[in-house]
């Protein structure tokens, strides 16, 4: 692929938007809450936007491009089951907790929950998780610039590092939400007019669903049995596993998205956030799932268009995008392309460097090392640790040229710390007799149960480290649903038995941080600014959608 | 901005995409033009 010096002045752009950004945010931060929190005073429809752009990275556009090649329309499970479901959930009934009780980081809010260790053993692994993600979203975008424009791996890494550096040193979080907000509107327009192009190529839906098998242009009707799809996944497994245990475990507790919705400028709108952010969820399939499945059928049609196949064999579906891009864009518009995908890269790594930031400044480096400083010290910590997690992302970088195997291993630890992690804001949040014991212990014995389960099964040869293979499953997504499951079952079970014979906090404690003792405040807004209203909207949506791709 | 840029670009120069025949840059940078007059309005909408 050869780029235009339009395609090059386009991208420029985009490097001199996000460091203005950066630049123009800076005059407003003074205090470490404003730097790590944005001191609570987003408006609301950026803090939507920046909710679904924080999870929204390059590797999601491309791996979910690749996967609607692979899976057909069923991909689209991770977002109207996988995703919006647990976002409803988090602005209806979590959202008033996590604001109300001022906590600045999830982490604080286990802190004032539960404990000291509950907070510290949380804050530790989404403090090393948010480091590797933010390393490994270097690493695939050093791989594929060079795949794809031919540039030096280490030029197109310490390029977006210094960037992501410079803006996010300047503004702090407040940088990154608007960068997101920016890579959001870059993402729909340089990937929807790719879809909608690429759908009238292969002759609309219905000249899709002509050219393909009917398991991939249907969403539910062949879950009955894992042999029926491509993915390997049944009914119960889709639902209990992706729809409940990994999407509410992600969505409702990830700090890196949470934190979005907590940076908003009030209870109402903190609400709002994923309510809002639910909207453009529900159609992000349409703009990055759908080019994969026409990119098949186009594939099948002799009109000059074939998926890349790897050099072993098979097909290479994780450069269907760019290769799509390349055949229906022009220069101009392949700019904007490849724009959007280095401006995806760019905000995980920002999103991710400065949820770490927070995380480390106020759970660990005052929680532990040093509690009573003044603010300014804080600020001042917050920026030096800008410079270190970002070092820290590019070190993982390069650590993942050596070890290609580290994404997978990622992923798996996110599904071992994810799931139990909900299965401990659940009881927390609406249980007032949950204990710290109980919730610590609860995530210690659910990671366990997420990594025995992984090491008893075996699937698509991965797993079985234990020696013993007590099931085989189909693939490495049932694999890994049913870990989720096994892990939130083993929190919730082990939290609940040990909370019920350890000594619960005093009522008086839990004000603000628990069901039943959270007064929630009821606003005279118009229907349409109030949470269930939007949700119900959300939700009839939701299902007519799952309905029309039955 | 961007959308100004492949307007110009669609006007100007005749880049043609593989498997695409339609001037994509212009029929784009015109949609782009439209959402951000759009988003102009919203803007100065909320401030008065």
């Amino acid at each position: 692929m050869r780029l235009a010096p339009v395609d090059y002045l386009i991208l420029a752009l985009y490097f001199v938007f996000v460091l203005s950004i950066g630049w123009i945010v800076k005059r407003k931060v003074a205090t470490s809450e404003d730097f790590l929190t944005s001191g609570r005073s987003v408006p609301v429809w950026i803090t939507s936007l920046a909710f679904i752009a924080a999870n929204l990275g390059a590797q999601e556009v491309i791996g979910m491009c690749a996967s609607g090649a692979k899976y057909g329309i069923m991909t689209a499970h991770f977002y109207w089951i996988g995703a919006v479901p647990a976002m409803l959930f988090v602005g209806v009934f979590m959202m008033p907790f996590y604001y109300g009780s001022r906590a600045r980081s999830v982490p604080e809010y286990l802190k004032l929950r539960f404990d000291e260790k509950t907070r510290a053993l949380n804050a530790v692994t989404f403090a090393v998780m948010t480091v590797f993600s933010s390393g490994i979203s270097m690493y695939a975008l050093g791989l594929l610039f060079e795949l794809v424009l031919h540039w030096r791996f280490t030029s197109s890494v310490l390029l977006a590092a210094a960037i992501v550096l410079v803006y996010t040193f300047l503004g702090g979080l407040t940088s990154a939400i608007y960068s997101e907000v920016l890579q959001f509107f870059l993402i729909v327009l340089g990937f929807a007019p790719l879809s909608i192009l690429a759908v009238m190529k292969a002759g609309g839906w219905s000249g899709i669903a002509s050219r393909l098998p009917a398991v991939m242009t249907n969403t539910w009707k062949f879950t009955g049995h894992p042999s029926e799809n491509p993915m390997g996944v049944e009914v119960f497994g889709l639902i209990a596993g992706l729809g409940f245990v990994l999407s509410f475990g992600y969505w409702c507790t990830d700090f890196l998205v949470v934190q979005r919705a907590m940076a908003a400028d009030s209870m109402s709108a903190a609400r709002r956030t994923p309510l809002i952010a639910a909207f453009p969820k529900m159609i992000m399939p349409f703009v990055v799932i759908v080019p994969g499945i026409a990119a098949l059928a186009l594939s099948h049609m002799a009109v000059g268009y074939s998926i890349p196949l790897k050099p072993g064999g098979g097909p290479d579906y994780d450069q269907t995008l760019t290769t799509l891009m390349a055949q229906i864009y022009p220069s101009g518009m392949l700019g904007l392309g490849l724009t959007a995908l280095m401006a995806s890269f760019m905000s995980g790594m920002a999103g991710n460097v400065t949820a770490f930031n927070t995380v480390w400044t106020y759970d660990l480096y005052q929680g532990h090392i040093r509690k009573h400083a003044p603010d300014a010290h804080y600020l001042w910590v917050g920026r030096a640790t800008t410079v270190v997690g970002v070092g820290l992302s590019i070190a993982t970088a390069y650590l993942a040229t050596h070890f290609n195997n580290i994404m997978d291993f990622l992923q798996l630890v996110f599904g071992f710390v994810n799931a139990p992690l909900f299965a401990t804001f659940l009881l927390g949040m609406f249980w007032k007799r949950a204990t710290g014991h109980g919730a610590f212990t609860g995530l210690i014995a659910g990671t366990a149960a997420a990594a025995a389960t992984h090491g008893l099964t075996l699937a698509e040869g991965k797993g079985g480290w234990l020696g013993t293979v007590l099931h085989t499953f189909p693939s490495t997504m049932a694999q890994n649903f049913w870990i989720a499951i096994f892990a939130w079952s083993t929190c919730f079970l082990v939290t609940l038995l040990v909370s019920l014979m350890s000594a619960p906090k005093a009522e008086a404690e839990l004000h603000n941080l628990v069901y039943g003792l959270t007064k929630i405040p009821q606003e005279q807004v118009p229907w349409y600014k109030r949470p269930a209203p939007l949700a119900a909207i959300v939700i009839a949506a939701l299902v007519i959608l799952n309905v029309a791709f039955w | 901005m961007v959308g100004a840029i492949l307007c110009v670009t669609g006007i100007a120069v005749d880049y043609r995409a593989p498997l695409e025949s339609a001037n994509v840059n212009l029929y784009c940078g015109a949609s782009m033009l439209v959402f951000a007059t759009v988003m102009l309005w919203l803007a100065r909408r909320s401030r008065s």
